[in-house]
């Protein structure tokens, strides 16, 4: 993924991007509802079992554990634990059981990926993944995996620590008094 | 307390409760004229405005089903609000008054291929008596007597910046926020969540100001949830009756002496052209087919410095800061209009999302793990009406109450692609003279907040909707009260000037109807 810098970018002049769909802008724009914040802490080597402790109702352990390595290859916070990435696991679940039709194709999508790294993703090199990510960019599901997973993501309050976002504020009196103009290396 | 008017008894039926109606409604109210305000929204109690963007987004946003095309947000155009007190609820409470040059847009820009560009009715001269009243009674910063607030951590980035490339007309801006408890309201806080909601009621917005104001005469009702479908007249062409659906689902219709819209652009030129009738088959008011033309929304876009030192971007109000030395006329920048830079916060997930509209991967996520060290500022300038940029109704989908959806259309002129061009690059300077170690651009990912233009305000009644006072021409009882009335743009936030023509309207109304004219 290049990163693009001080250029224009234009959202709205790439075919490739599928935001035709309002549902999902309006998701996008965070209409969505939040999904569970249970704190779990789990290894990437889910068993089936733990899946069925971890209460998700459509999502198989082999299908959990490619997803949540999906989420962390598309937004790695190496400081994360994988518990991190499983909520968005958990958050995908939820939304099938919105969205029956999800499923399908997030079955397609991962086999898509699997063939595209070699064959076995947990297995594949990291530059495989990511090539085979990089392969359904632009897609439907590419902006949903991405969408839910900056939402499960970048809500929850584990990640907000890690990147120093406070969230809510007034239940500490806002920041009058808590730093809202500490800035301290201006005048170096 | 409230009033409560009958359906038979005629009364000055006020459409939308937010910065225009919600303010029109009480100046009448507290003049002695009976007026329903009917609100499409709900009315949110004070305990459900929380600290958090995605749970009030679900709230007060107006989210029933919009078709959009050209340079648009497909289905999501613009980010207006459903709820009592409307997009004063959402709004930043960033006020700078319209320049006197830009109520002589045509006059001071000159012809302009492909716009519609023409002078408002009124100069400043005779608008700033109410924008001070305006200023006075949302008490704007700076303004009376009214302290500024200080600066938070991203205007300090934002001023040092500015000073750096040599601009000078720098501040905390003119803003509707408390510096201190007035008029029954708290004080900022600094809380950071100013488009959630103000928890504290430091931020102006009609939902705790004029509406429990007006309902305190005893000429004022509010009905909540009532979405209007339909403005009828009589025999002779006068708006007579307001049809809307209840929160039951029930058909309703308001005996109306006088019927004033404002529903935020794009609802009102909907509300207007769903009303055609024999008599007015274009719509109403719309014999000029101006109604639903000239749609303007501002050239939006952000700029979001990687700088040096932390700035935690999140804490404290969010256009409390502006850069105003590219807001005047200058053709040699190579085009016309002006340009506002202020201070804005995004949270963590909002710059996720959009600060590449498909970014992922370790590079761009290392930039949201700094997101601490983030500056960022949203640029407004003026863009031009052109007739082309309009809303109007689809032929086929109708929404839950039944009626055609609106399909709002937006191109973007080659002037305000240049303006834009000139308006990234001087913004990123004033991060990149502090040391920014990247600089990156929003464009084109926000739905329009500032809408305006599609009832205009004009002269002539064959190229404008409404007179000087923001009465349609064609219907003497039938006003338009929000940003729709706009002329041209001009690139400050709409909603100071619309809460000015309110309050001048509600005068011109109420002397009409003390003789017995409406």
């Amino acid at each position: 993924m290049k990163i693009k810098k001080a250029g224009s970018i234009s959202v709205l002049n790439q075919d490739d991007v599928l935001l035709g769909e309002r549902r999902e802008f309006l998701k996008v724009l965070g209409f969505a509802a939040a999904g569970t914040t249970t704190a779990l802490v789990l290894p990437l080597s889910l068993t089936a079992s733990e899946a069925d402790e971890w209460k998700l109702a459509v999502v198989d352990a082999e299908l959990g554990q490619m997803l949540a390595n999906v989420a962390r290859l598309l937004f790695p916070h190496p400081e994360l634990n994988d518990s991190v990435y499983f909520q968005v696991v958990q958050d995908i679940d939820a939304d099938i059981g919105v969205r029956p039709e999800l499923e399908s194709s997030l079955r397609k999508t991962a086999i898509t990926l699997e063939e595209r790294a070699g064959g076995n993703w947990l297995a594949a090199s990291v530059p495989d993944q990511v090539s085979a990510i990089e392969s359904i960019e632009g897609g439907e599901t590419f902006f949903y995996l991405r969408n839910r997973t900056i939402e499960s993501l970048y809500r929850n309050a584990e990640v907000w620590q890690l990147v120093g976002y406070e969230g809510s504020s007034i239940e500490y009196g806002g920041y009058i008094n808590r730093g809202f103009d500490d800035i301290d290396w201006l005048d170096s | 307390m409230s009033k409560s008017f009958d359906q038979e008894q005629s009364v000055v039926v006020v459409i939308g409760s937010g910065a225009g109606g919600g303010v029109l409604a009480n100046a009448l109210a507290q003049r002695g004229i009976d007026v329903v305000c009917l609100e499409a929204g709900r009315r949110l109690d004070m305990s459900e405005i929380v600290n958090d963007e995605a749970a009030m987004f679900g709230k007060f946003t107006w989210l029933d089903p919009r078709e959009s095309s050209g340079q648009t947000i497909p289905g999501f155009p613009a980010w207006n609000c459903k709820t009592v007190g409307g997009t004063t609820l959402h709004w930043t409470a960033s006020c700078p008054r319209m320049q006197a040059h830009e109520f002589k847009a045509r006059s001071t820009y000159g012809p302009i291929d492909d716009t519609a560009l023409e002078d408002w009715p009124v100069a400043l001269q005779e608008i700033a008596p109410y924008y001070s009243a305006a200023e006075q009674l949302m008490g704007v910063t700076g303004t009376h007597g009214i302290e500024r607030l200080p600066g938070n951590n991203n205007y300090k980035v934002l001023e040092a910046g500015a000073r750096k490339v040599g601009y000078r007309q720098i501040d905390t801006n003119n803003v509707a926020i408390n510096p201190v408890p007035r008029d029954g309201r708290g004080a900022c806080l600094q809380t950071g969540f100013c488009t959630s909601g103000c928890v504290v009621q430091a931020k102006w917005s009609t939902l705790y100001t004029e509406i429990p104001k007006a309902e305190q005469t005893d000429h004022f009702e509010l009905r909540p949830e009532c979405m209007v479908t339909r403005i009828a007249h009589d025999d002779t062409g006068r708006a007579n009756e307001v049809h809307y659906i209840d929160a039951d689902g029930a058909l309703r219709k308001q005996r109306a002496s006088v019927v004033c819209v404002a529903g935020n652009a794009i609802e009102t030129a909907r509300l207007l052209l769903n009303s055609g009738s024999d008599r007015f088959p274009r719509g109403l008011a719309n014999s000029s087919d101006q109604v639903g033309r000239n749609y303007m929304r501002h050239m939006i876009a952000g700029v979001v410095g990687r700088m040096p030192g932390e700035v935690n971007i999140h804490r404290g109000a969010h256009q409390a800061g502006i850069i105003k030395d590219e807001c005047g006329y200058d053709p040699s920048r190579g085009f016309v209009g002006g340009i506002l830079m202020l201070t804005v916060p995004f949270a963590p997930e909002i710059f996720a999302k959009f600060l590449q509209p498909n970014g992922w991967g370790p590079e761009y996520a290392d930039i949201l793990a700094n997101y601490n060290h983030l500056a960022a500022m949203l640029i407004h300038g003026e863009d031009l009406p052109q007739a082309s940029n309009r809303i109007t109704l689809h032929a086929q989908k109708v929404d839950a109450y039944g009626l055609p959806i609106p399909v709002v259309h937006y191109e973007e002129h080659p002037n305000t692609a240049k303006l834009r061009e000139y308006a990234l690059q001087r913004g990123r300077s004033v991060y990149e003279a502090l040391g920014a170690t990247d600089v990156y651009d929003m464009v084109n990912v926000f739905p329009a907040t500032h809408n305006m233009g599609t009832a205009r305000m004009g002269t002539d009644p064959s190229t404008s909707v409404c007179n000087r006072w923001g009465q349609t021409h064609d219907v003497d009882n039938l006003f338009v009260s929000d940003g729709s009335l706009f002329t041209s743009a001009g690139c400050e936030n709409p909603t100071l000037t619309i809460v000015a023509l309110a309050l001048r309207q509600a005068e011109y109304i109420a002397e009409r109807v003390g003789r017995e004219e409406l």
